[in-house]
């Protein structure tokens, strides 16, 4: 099976590289496809194909020429020039990526974001490979329901996918709300991660003489760092002594303005983003870690805190509650609300160490069994061969 | 008295407070000058002269500089103070080359004055009014002194040294500057920002508040500094309540933050009361306002805030968050009330609050609110006052 990933981007997501991989693994031959030229770190047996770069003129020639050149000749080359004298860049790339389809000649195209189906127009329903939508981020859970015209633009392509891959239970059915049911395999399949090469941490937990609390993401709205925020200020009215890192926060303005504002500057620390060993390595010498996100498919960061040993405080939020059942592998709490989360954190200040451990321990088992890695590279191959056959 | 004045961009129509400083300076005869970034706008009030455009390109760059350097020349007894004055501070070769290439339309003017209209915009200036023999004046904005600073501590510590002259939108923000290190020896004066009563006059206003459903507005940008997420948390509440309303919302902002709060919105149901009505005319901007029948703001901090202002000057019943300025804007309970910042409920509590006053009450505040707006906030006062900062 030849499975081509349209990313937009060789700079795929850690999920998408950690598929890529295991797909490789099982023998598949795998390329990717994406309007940049250079690579810094690619895997190896992957084929990355340009399409066209956006950021270097020079480079974008020298692509759109060697492509028409290697697989059109002459019809493609003439149209090529035809293009770069009108200056028609976006013409260019169309037939950029008809030529690579047509060269590479994938049985999937998996493309990774609602907004590059645009480019697939005139493949849908082709007879030589199948189009499958990955429903995850923020062109599935948000931009359809805020932008009226986004969501015409998907209801018009889901219609014509041939399957779909969803990060969780939440965002599969999401699109239901915009639009009418599709009869296509739609398939959950979470993000696996290298479960057992994460160590979990056995030492008891809420033991640290103050409260270690820890958040990790990029500083974004759907974050919701203002609502961890205003929680820590309840907590120092408590008297509660404790500490909070950001890891990812450092730079925004909204956040440092809550922090002084607040009085927070001795209690709450901001990073920028360091490597992944060292973000490790923070999660588990931490007590607990702060989900306050507005939404997420399934946020990594959680899973990663689980297998370490960390366990999760996290907001209802997307598809958080097939991660965590409260009291069970974490804690839940409603989105944007400061005080719920504030209870919840002196709540689990009160738990016993025994009653700590039992979480965690549930928490591991619960990331091992749904998120390895083998399931997902599994479950994806399965979607594959589903869509094939449909 | 000759004054430059040095802005990022030439004011746009809307922008009322820049632009009826310079028309008062102009018409108590001052000449001014206003210096902004390379742009392709144009201004119409003054004499409009622009920093030298900083290029990607190193080759069209350093093709500039020679131009830009050649065209110093006659200027070099002004650029030869500015070099020993950089020097002295242990600027860099090269930092002083930078420099004097970014500098180099205001080392060319002769002026009294440079004022610089923020504080952001006197960063690797502060030398070049000594240099020219002029003496420096900077105003505060909001964000100068509340969020900027807080990204890039110490970067207004050579300001304070030689800055001759401080102008504040109000006390709240001269103080926070006193507190970053400003000497209270420095001369400074508050000027608060004025309203155009000839321009209000001019506007077809409604009186019509009258509807099936409560109406409230907000003017603000869609940035979180002007709290709309406690704006649509204050919302929530309302509804709760089981109250009929509508709050538009006049104002834009990036893309993040305008997908923030329409999602925002989309999740807490409130897309029937809460319209998000993006950028108006400052004419249309008034014709909602004049509809409205209770303006809130729920800004976490503010320098000052006109929209407030003119509200109060319309006798709408104004409420907002006690942030920053705002308990200088309204007087609590006199012109306007004000709520804890931070607290979306105790916000909801007070509108339902001034909701069910009696006309006669919400009356009173109205008048009290125009009568002090007229007596206080007048362009003529304002254009005095500027007039007197550089005269006195």
């Amino acid at each position: 099976m030849h499975i081509i990933i349209f990313d937009g981007s060789f700079k795929t997501t850690a999920f998408i590289n950690r598929l890529i991989m295991g797909l490789i693994i099982q023998g598949q031959k795998v390329s990717v496809i994406g309007f940049n030229e250079i690579n810094s770190n690619p895997i190896p047996m992957v084929k990355y194909q340009s399409l066209g770069s956006n950021q270097s003129k020079l480079k974008f020639i020298k692509t759109s020429l060697g492509l028409a050149v290697r697989w059109g000749l002459p019809k493609s080359f003439f149209q090529a020039m035809l293009f770069l004298v009108q200056g028609n860049r976006k013409a260019l790339q169309k037939q950029n990526l008809d030529l690579v389809l047509k060269n590479l000649q994938p049985d999937v195209v998996h493309v990774q974001w609602p907004t590059l189906l645009l480019w697939l127009e005139p493949y849908f329903n082709n007879l030589n490979f199948k189009i499958i939508l990955s429903q995850r981020g923020s062109q599935n859970n948000i931009t359809p329901f805020v932008s009226k015209s986004f969501a015409k633009i998907l209801s018009n392509y889901y219609h014509r996918l041939d399957g779909l891959h969803s990060v969780s239970k939440a965002i599969s059915v999401r699109y239901q709300k915009i639009i009418s049911i599709i009869d296509i395999p739609n398939h959950v399949i979470y993000s696996g991660t290298s479960i057992s090469s994460l160590k979990m941490n056995q030492t008891l937990k809420h033991k640290s003489e103050k409260l270690q609390m820890i958040s990790v993401g990029r500083s974004h709205w759907v974050k919701d760092y203002p609502t961890a925020i205003k929680a820590c200020s309840y907590l120092k009215q408590k008297g509660i002594d404790f500490h909070y890192t950001i890891i990812g926060g450092q730079g925004d303005e909204e956040v440092l303005f809550l922090i002084h504002d607040l009085g927070l500057e001795n209690h709450i620390s901001l990073t920028y983003k360091i490597p992944q060993e060292e973000v490790f390595e923070k999660v588990y010498h931490a007590d607990v870690m702060l989900l306050p996100s507005v939404e997420e498919g399934i946020a990594n960061v959680a899973v990663e805190s689980m297998a370490l040993g960390t366990p999760v405080i996290s907001t209802n939020c997307g598809g958080m509650e097939e991660l965590i059942t409260h009291n069970k592998e974490g804690w839940i709490v409603p989105i944007r609300d400061s005080e719920a989360l504030n209870m919840q954190i002196i709540k689990f200040m009160n738990l016993d160490a025994e009653q700590i451990k039992n979480i965690t321990i549930k928490a591991r088992q619960k990331v091992e069994q749904q998120h390895n890695e083998e399931k997902m590279i599994k479950d994806m191959m399965n979607l594959y061969a589903t869509v094939l056959k449909y | 008295m000759k004054i430059t004045l040095v802005l990022s961009q030439p004011p746009g129509y809307s922008e009322t407070f820049f632009r009826s400083k310079i028309k008062g300076l102009k018409a108590n005869g001052h000449q001014v000058v206003l210096v902004t970034a390379a742009t392709n706008k144009s201004f119409d009030l003054c004499a409009h002269i622009q920093h030298p455009r900083v290029y990607k390109n190193p080759i069209r760059q350093l093709l500039s500089m020679l131009l830009v350097f050649v065209g110093l020349l006659a200027y070099w007894t002004k650029v030869n103070r500015y070099i020993n004055l950089e020097r002295k501070e242990g600027t860099s070769f090269k930092r002083l080359i930078e420099k004097i290439y970014i500098n180099a339309s205001l080392l060319k003017l002769n002026a009294n004055w440079i004022h610089f209209g923020f504080a952001t915009m006197a960063i690797d200036r502060e030398t070049v009014p000594k240099a020219i023999g002029a003496k420096l004046a900077v105003s505060f904005r909001g964000y100068d002194i509340e969020v900027f600073l807080l990204k890039n501590r110490d970067c207004y510590q050579r300001l304070w040294m030689h800055v001759d002259k401080v102008h504040s939108i109000s006390n709240y923000l001269l103080e926070k500057a006193f507190d970053l290190g400003l000497s209270k020896s420095v001369d400074s004066e508050v000027i608060y920002p004025a309203i155009d009563f000839d321009f209000i006059k001019k506007i077809q206003l409604s009186s019509d508040t009258l509807g099936t459903k409560f109406k409230l507005l907000t003017i603000a940008r869609l940035h979180w500094i002007k709290g709309i997420d406690d704006l649509i948390e204050t919302a929530q509440h309302l509804k709760s309540k089981q109250i009929d309303f509508e709050w538009k919302v006049i104002g834009e902002g990036d893309q993040k933050h305008t997908e923030r709060y329409a999602y925002h919105i989309y999740k807490a149901d409130l897309q029937e009361q809460v319209l998000l009505l993006g950028k108006l005319s400052h004419a249309e901007t008034l014709e909602e306002l004049s509809k409205t029948e209770i303006y809130v703001q729920t800004s976490l901090s503010e320098g000052f805030c006109n929209a407030v202002l003119e509200a109060q000057a319309l006798g709408k019943l104004c409420l907002a968050y006690d942030a920053g300025a705002l308990s200088e804007n309204i007087q609590n309970n006199t012109t306007g009330f004000l709520s804890p910042k931070g607290q979306p409920h105790l916000l909801a509590q007070k509108i339902i609050e001034v909701m069910q006053r009696s006309n006669h009450e919400k009356e009173q505040i109205s008048q009290k609110a125009i009568q002090r707006v007229h007596d206080d906030f007048s362009l003529e006062q304002q254009a005095k006052s500027f007039s007197e900062f550089y005269t006195t």
